[in-house]
């Protein structure tokens, strides 16, 4: 790197000198000013001042602290949103096409998709997972008829539907602050259980099932304090049932389900 | 970005002279840089590349109520000419050059806080600005040139030296 006053006349310039000090000359470049500054002490000291003036500048810091660091959620792109929502379509479709085709109840294993798909989504890897599963990650929840239970801090983060399967079903995942995971399972209606949640623990997981004319739910968690789930069931069965947006009671009934109980243990 | 958010937060105030002005800076910039993932560099020049975001912010948000142009940076730089570059240690003191950086054009402050304190290569703050490497070498001379003229020209004094003439 040489400006037009660089060393070929036998001045050594102001830029080639910053230069020279910034480490930025070639080596052949950078010996002759060396050799230069050894001959004349006025060039020396036009290094030393620029030495000191360097030093001197990196000591200036801000004189206020620096904000926070505060990261901001990830954004998801407007497509995967569009996706989700097709999805939820799609199985909307699968249930109604299956509920026409097979109106039969099943008997016996009606909760083992459900908890083979809780599973899959904490396990968090598709190793064991049921076949032709599709899963998506979800920003917020803006999906329509899913739930919304951010009034208890819990975030739509997750969406797993089985649409090549006979009996079907929906995972919707719900993730806390402090990583608590609360699944609903969402099926075919088979009329197998009640209209008002009842507790159907298996497998390591706690598991408040209920019906409504339209579907079969289960919510789904594994380290949520009983009391905790059994009012989130109560609060989530009343909204599948009247099929529409929370009123103000039921919203604050929300905020008040993470004080119930002790802390998720996820 | 959180280890050179100190660096990113002193070249924000560089470019806004206002705390409040570069903490919304450099939360747009962290935005924008976890909007840009998928095109995020090669790590080596991962914090040039957010150090250009920075500007690029600041260039979107506040250089319309700005004016840093060339005309600007020229100014004091024809002031240095004929200047001998020659200064007692007591000139350059901590409080004369921040009160000089204070002075001097936007630009050259611009370029002494990449290359003086951020410490990057000549050819890295070619990339952050979008200027021929070439370019910052002049720059930076010009720029430093400019802080020593208004340290001369000024008159500043470091305190001690003040308190002295002051007996």
């Amino acid at each position: 790197m040489r400006d037009n006053n660089s060393v070929s006349n036998g001045e050594i310039s102001w830029d080639t000198l910053n230069a020279y000090f910034d480490g930025e000359l070639a080596p052949s470049e950078a010996a002759e000013v060396a050799a230069a500054i050894a001959r004349d002490p006025r060039l020396a000291e036009r290094l030393a001042t620029l030495s000191h003036l360097h030093a001197t500048t990196q000591l200036q810091h801000p004189e206020v602290p620096p904000p926070a660091l505060i990261l901001p959620r990830q954004r998801r792109p407007k497509w995967v949103l569009s996706m989700a929502a097709a999805l939820v379509l799609v199985s909307c479709i699968g249930f109604i096409a299956v509920r026409f085709f097979n109106p039969a109840p099943t008997t016996g294993g009606e909760l083992a998709a459900a908890i083979a798909a809780h599973r899959h989504w904490i396990a968090g890897q598709p190793a064991g997972a049921p076949g032709q599963r599709i899963q998506v990650d979800l920003p917020s929840a803006q999906i329509g008829r899913l739930p919304d239970l951010r009034a208890s801090a819990l975030e739509l983060s997750y969406l797993s539907l089985d649409p090549t399967s006979r009996e079907g079903g929906l995972l919707a995942g719900y993730r806390g602050q402090h990583g608590c995971r609360l699944g609903l399972w969402v099926a075919p209606h088979s009329r197998h259980w009640g209209e008002t949640p009842s507790p159907a623990d298996r497998d390591g997981l706690r598991i408040r099932a209920w019906s409504t004319p339209d579907a079969d739910y289960a919510l789904l968690s594994r380290g949520m304090d009983p009391a905790r789930l059994d009012r989130f069931a109560d609060l989530i069965a009343k909204l599948t049932h009247q099929k529409q947006m929370p009123t103000e009671e039921q919203l604050a009934a929300l905020r008040d389900v993470p004080n119930i109980g002790q802390a998720c243990d996820a | 970005m959180r280890d050179n958010w100190k660096s990113l937060f002193s070249y924000a105030l560089r470019l806004t002279d206002n705390p409040d002005a570069a903490a919304d800076l450099l939360q747009s910039c962290a935005l924008k840089a976890l909007g840009k993932l998928s095109a995020q560099p090669r790590p080596e020049t991962v914090r040039a590349w957010l150090f250009k975001i920075v500007r690029n912010a600041w260039i979107d948000n506040y250089r319309r109520n700005h004016h840093l142009d060339e005309e600007e940076e020229g100014g004091l730089a024809l002031e240095g000419i004929g200047f001998d570059h020659r200064y007692a240690d007591g000139i350059i003191a901590e409080i004369t050059v921040r009160q000089a950086l204070k002075q001097i054009a936007p630009a050259h402050r611009e370029i002494i806080e990449l290359v003086d304190l951020a410490g990057f290569r000549y050819g890295e703050v070619a990339s952050i600005l979008g200027v021929p490497q070439g370019t910052i070498m002049s720059r930076i001379s010009r720029a430093r040139q400019a802080l020593l003229a208004v340290i001369e020209h000024e008159n500043l004094r470091p305190l001690e030296t003040r308190r002295r003439h002051a007996r």
